[in-house]
């Protein structure tokens, strides 16, 4: 079996945070906009025999207490390096999860983390195959799979011709 | 001015699952993120230390799950061993335990296709290799 189910994903969700984080329970959320608040975003490719992108969405006060828990200190302590790595960690679990459930063999890259409010992450020519939210405590996780199409030599030929300035 | 086409079912499905997204929005340009960048390492050293101690934890679930997966085999429930065998092969790569995850595939496929001495096959490999990753 080599195609991602939804409830694949779900369980590779509960696994980081519920038993690898310890969070509690997670509630399963449909889709529905996110908090009017800063988000932080942690992102990981998938590159080989399978290519796409991982993201990890949730707010600035869900990732201050996953960091807390991760390396065990007050949530005030914690820089935002600390957040950052912790996000980066989180999200470099989930996609190796990901990664193992999809046709390999694949490569992960190394993991981003954006922040800020009301941005963007955009993957051109991606499709976003799988996405699944939870509640825990008020906040919420989403994460997103996308997947991107893998150009062909002809593809590249043919973006190179069409970027050159045609006869007048 | 160029007429749109109206989206089908399935355009207007993933356009909403994207503008739910705090990730993933069509629409006009956004603000520039405060901030984007990439750890310098996947993970930093206190970070390190965190998985680690969490690999004992880990590797004993995987041991009781094989455990499972193998009198599940003994009684010919070859759908439970396929449930154990693709909980590994994710897990498997949470913690960067790749050849516990292509294991744990081949089991999954073997289960799949009721293949009984494949299936043997590879849960042994799988007791070979926690055994040989034993602290």
């Amino acid at each position: 079996m080599n195609e991602l189910l939804a409830k694949d994903l779900r369980d590779v969700v509960e696994t980081v945070w519920t038993a690898t984080l310890g969070f509690e329970m997670l509630d399963p959320l449909g889709s529905m906009a996110p908090p009017p608040e800063a988000t932080w975003c942690g992102c990981i490719q998938i590159g080989g025999a399978w290519n796409g992108l991982v993201k990890v969405s949730i707010s600035e006060a869900l990732a201050r207490r996953a960091a807390a828990t991760m390396f065990d200190s007050p949530a005030e302590s914690l820089s935002d390096a600390d957040v950052t790595d912790a996000l980066g960690e989180i999200t470099n679990m989930t996609g190796g999860s990901v990664k193992a459930l999809l046709p390999g063999p694949s490569q992960l890259s190394l993991p981003s983390v954006i922040t800020g409010v009301d941005f963007s992450v955009i993957s051109p020519g991606g499709t976003l195959i799988r996405e699944v939210a939870f509640q825990t405590s008020g906040s919420q996780i989403r994460v997103q799979v996308v997947e991107g199409r893998r150009l062909s030599a002809w593809d590249g030929i043919r973006q190179s011709l069409s970027a050159k300035p045609g006869p007048r | 001015m160029k007429a749109q086409r109206p989206l089908t079912e399935e355009e207007k499905r993933m356009q909403a699952l994207q503008n739910s997204s705090g990730c993933d929005r069509n629409g006009p340009p956004p603000p520039a993120p405060e901030r984007a960048h990439a750890p310098a390492s996947p993970l930093s050293a206190t970070s390190l230390e965190h998985i680690a101690a969490l690999v004992p934890q880990y590797l004993d679930s995987c041991r009781t799950r094989l455990d499972q997966a193998t009198e599940a085999s003994d009684r010919g429930d070859l759908t439970t061993v396929r449930h154990h065998a693709h909980a590994l092969r994710g897990s498997g790569g949470a913690f960067g335990f790749d050849a516990i995850s292509e294991i744990a595939a081949r089991l999954e496929d073997a289960a799949l296709a009721e293949n009984l001495r494949r299936v043997a096959t590879e849960i042994a490999a799988l007791q070979r290799l926690l055994e040989d990753i034993r602290p």
